[in-house]
């Protein structure tokens, strides 16, 4: 028997806002200026970390990400007592990339010349911080969460590229639907500024002008049994209604689109929906440009499919893809675009998120507006 | 409530390609730790590691098409998990060509790749005075695409599962989870749920792992958990003995086909036992170290043995984490003790990373695989190496050379850095008593 799940609070950390509220309203005033880097201050970090000793092996993104759950428990109103054993973590991450092999390199290069021996690497590692080397273990952040909060549930971390955040959203409701667990705190962030890094989404042509403009964020989200969050007195957001987390092969050229669509459909189809009962579609959230022609089939296809209902979509409600104002944030980036809908849904209304991630990772996610 | 049953099991370990070369070599006592070979290591004071051994690997490559060998590349956690499913995946009886819709979770680590080739190049871009030339190195990516792929597999660690999507084209759910050493536990198990509530018929799941590297031993030797001992190398690790001093790194990969049983016994497929329970949680007490008092893994193990609705009395086998830590071993021990009471010091309990090292994601998915062996066979592995008594590990840990014995239930526990418990039931079937006829099984490879 599974159980309806909803999300009844919301948190966003972004260069210009530390709430969701005020980043639907810069958005809305068209004040929002777009993709930026940023840094939280030192006195703000410490404010996310209720175990202050957890900030040292915390990379940025993850800061990011306890500062935006901060506000989600906050807006979801949740005792910390009731959290514990039926709580469960889930985070959505990209696979954290070494922060100090720059300067082992460079120190290699200045001491021993330019010719690679891994005696001396091993050698010369010896001098890098353990905690900078734990920032780069990928389910650290998930321990992060579940220490500051005592949460002893369980704590999963998913690395499926970019849709890893929208992954973990999908996953954390349907262990709570199926009784695993009560609550889950969906949580990613993300961080962009390692040279190295860098260079390899250059390299592929991923960045720049003519492409997506990287982004920073923290995201979060809370999740519970419907009944338990009006118990409380909580008017949850939306209801989860289902989806599915799959794979699609990025190289499949005119197929590309088709496939996609029939992968939507798959997902509505299991949570017993059609997209005739669709109100709200959030455009593919392919991050690059190089895939707007596979965006526009995909929207074409799906109008194909559409009903009287589906022709009233308007433009400005199709494709209000949050990365315009926040830029490419990876594994956060299926979660920017459920809170950036969230933002936007009427009561009743059921919205179609759909995000593709690097390496054709992809989640299609239905949920009801209930505010 | 629909049960979930083992029908295909696929391994690529230090002691070879295949399920049966691991399970004949533990079930010895062999230990497949030897002295690091993959590079030279000179001063660093770790010197043993359960290596795959290259030639297996470039044998096993030489089978395939020339296709697959371009998609899989030269990660080697990617050349692993594809060795171990496609084992799985016809020992289930499926015709590769002609797959069944299934999805695949994952269990992945670090996943990075094969920097061993790619560090030099990098190198070489950093000036004798210690300064990045960012844009000759962007060059070289740009016009050499075999270290693009290298740069990919290292920044973007996804290499593994999108070799094995590319290849088998698996529908869904498709999911890449990482909890460090419990990553194949917990892939296994998120999978059982999602059979028993009917999201799949069959899904594959297991873990894999290669941190026998640079940046792998660095991590675990600055945490002081690594095996430095002068010993000869196959008897460095070292599980619940009073000498032990820590682990060395193993790698590979475990897969394992997990099917509902009516599917399974619908098809005619062999059945191996039932995958009967799961549970997961964490331990916060610390990111490396376990609560001293034992109490949080325990707890997993019981809400374990709930979930597969079995008392502690009915556990013949327990597949113990045993990394042959000092901590480790004791609080797991301790837990036991907690989690079984008075059956505690009957039960068999045995680390078969004493034979392997430590395969961290991917360890889960082998001791899975050797606790439905155990099951299936009635024989209990041992734990090599162990020769001193610690009064803090006393428990039967099957130190001799295997056991006979009849094994109707098992557990396997993994017990992970970040505090990541998840422990998995394993059941022995009678399949004529679920009504499907003949037992078809043949045995363990």
């Amino acid at each position: 028997m599974q159980v309806p799940v909803v999300i009844s609070g919301v948190g966003l950390i972004t260069p210009e806002t530390r709430q969701v509220k005020e980043f639907y309203r810069l958005v809305l005033n068209g004040t929002y200026q777009g993709p930026k880097i940023f840094a939280l201050t030192p006195r703000e970090i410490q404010q996310f970390f209720c175990q202050p000793k957890d900030m040292r092996f915390a990379s940025r993104g993850v800061q990011y990400g306890m500062g935006a759950l901060q506000e989600a428990l906050a807006d979801a109103q949740v005792p910390e007592e009731s959290m514990g054993q039926r709580t469960g973590v889930f985070y959505g991450e990209f696979m954290p990339f070494k922060p100090s092999l720059k300067n082992t390199l460079e120190s290699l290069a200045a001491n021993y010349g330019q010719d690679f021996d891994p005696d001396i690497y091993l050698q010369e590692m010896q001098r890098t911080s353990i905690f900078d080397m734990l920032k780069n273990v990928p389910n650290v952040a998930a321990f992060i969460v579940a220490a500051n909060y005592r949460i002893t549930g369980p704590a999963l971390t998913f690395l499926n590229g970019c849709a890893s955040g929208a992954t973990a959203l999908l996953e954390a409701s349907q262990a709570i639907a199926t009784g695993q667990i009560d609550l889950a705190l969906v949580v990613s962030g993300h961080s962009e500024r390692n040279q190295l890094e860098k260079l390899f989404w250059r390299a592929g042509g991923w960045f720049g002008e003519n492409d997506f403009s990287e982004g920073e964020v923290g995201t979060a989200l809370i999740l519970e049994r419907e009944a338990t969050a009006l118990a409380r007195g909580i008017q949850p957001y939306a209801r989860i209604r289902g989806g599915l987390a799959s794979w699609i092969d990025l190289l499949a050229g005119e197929h590309l689109s088709e496939r996609i669509v029939g992968l939507i459909q798959r997902g509505l189809g299991k949570a017993g929906l059609a997209l005739t009962g669709v109100d709200y579609l959030n455009r593919m959230a392919f991050f690059s440009k190089r895939y707007s022609e596979v965006n526009d089939q995909i929207y074409q296809r799906l109008k194909q499919r559409q009903n009287s209902r589906l022709s009233q979509w308007q433009s400005e409600r199709v494709s209000p893809i949050w990365r315009h104002w926040i830029g490419h944030t990876f594994a956060a980036a299926g979660l920017v675009e459920v809170i950036g809908t969230l933002g936007e849904l009427a009561r009743g209304e059921l919205a179609l998120i759909n995000t593709v991630g690097y390496g054709g990772y992809i989640v299609s996610l239905a949920m009801e507006g209930l505010r | 409530m629909r049960r979930v049953v083992v029908t295909g099991m696929g391994a690529m370990t230090p002691f070879g390609n295949g399920v049966g070369i691991l399970w004949d070599n533990v079930l010895q006592g062999k230990s497949a730790v030897k002295r690091i070979e993959r590079f030279l290591v000179k001063d660093f004071p770790v010197k043993a590691a359960g290596e795959i051994p290259l030639e297996n690997v470039q044998q096993a490559l030489q089978e395939l098409s020339t296709d697959e060998r371009k998609i899989l590349g030269t990660n080697p956690c990617t050349i692993y998990a594809y060795l171990a499913l496609r084992e799985a995946l016809l020992d289930a009886g499926f015709d590769l060509a002609t797959l069944p819709d299934m999805g695949l979770i994952l269990g992945v680590g670090h996943s990075h790749g094969n920097f061993l080739d790619l560090y030099p190049e990098m190198l070489h871009c950093f000036t004798v005075e210690g300064v990045f030339a960012e844009e000759a190195f962007l060059q070289k990516l740009l016009e050499r695409p075999e270290l693009y792929a290298l740069y990919d597999d290292y920044v973007c660690g996804l290499g593994p599962g999108r070799a094995l999507f590319q290849i088998f084209h698996f529908t869904e759910p498709i999911l890449n989870i990482s909890t460090a050493c419990a990553s194949g536990t917990n892939a296994l198990g998120e999978a059982l749920r999602k059979i028993r509530h009917g999201a799949s018929e069959i899904i594959v799941a297991g873990g894999v792992e290669s941190l026998v590297d640079l940046d792998g031993l660095t991590l675990f030797q600055k945490l002081h958990i690594l095996a430095t001992s002068d010993l000869p190398p196959e008897q460095v690790m070292r599980p619940f003995d009073a000498t032990r001093e820590g682990f060395v790194l193993g790698e590979g990969a475990g897969i394992v086909v997990l099917e509902e049983m009516d599917h399974a016994i619908k098809r005619g497929a062999r059945i191996y036992a039932e995958l009967a329970g799961y549970a997961s949680g964490t331990d916060i007490y610390h990111v490396t170290s376990p609560t001293p008092s034992g109490e949080p893994v325990a707890r997993v193990m019981c809400e374990a043995m709930q979930d597969a609705g079995v008392a502690p009395e009915e556990i013949g086998y327990i597949n113990a984490h045993g990394t042959a830590t000092e901590y480790n071993d004791a609080v797991e021990t301790t837990a036991i003790k907690l989690a079984f009471g008075d059956r505690a010091s009957r039960v068999p309990i045995s680390s078969t990373k004493s034979e392997l090292g430590h395969m961290i994601a991917a360890s889960g998915a082998i001791e899975l695989i050797l606790s439905v062996l155990a099951v299936r066979e009635g024989l209990i592995p041992p734990t090599i190496n162990y020769e001193h008594f610690d009064p803090a590990c006393d428990l039967n840990y099957v130190p001799g050379g295997a056991e006979r014995a009849d094994v109707p239930v098992a557990l396997s526990n993994s017990v992970g850095f970040g505090g990541q418990n998840a422990m998995l039931i394993v059941k022995k079937m009678d399949l004529r008593r679920e009504g499907a006829g003949e037992y078809a099984g043949s045995g363990g490879n």
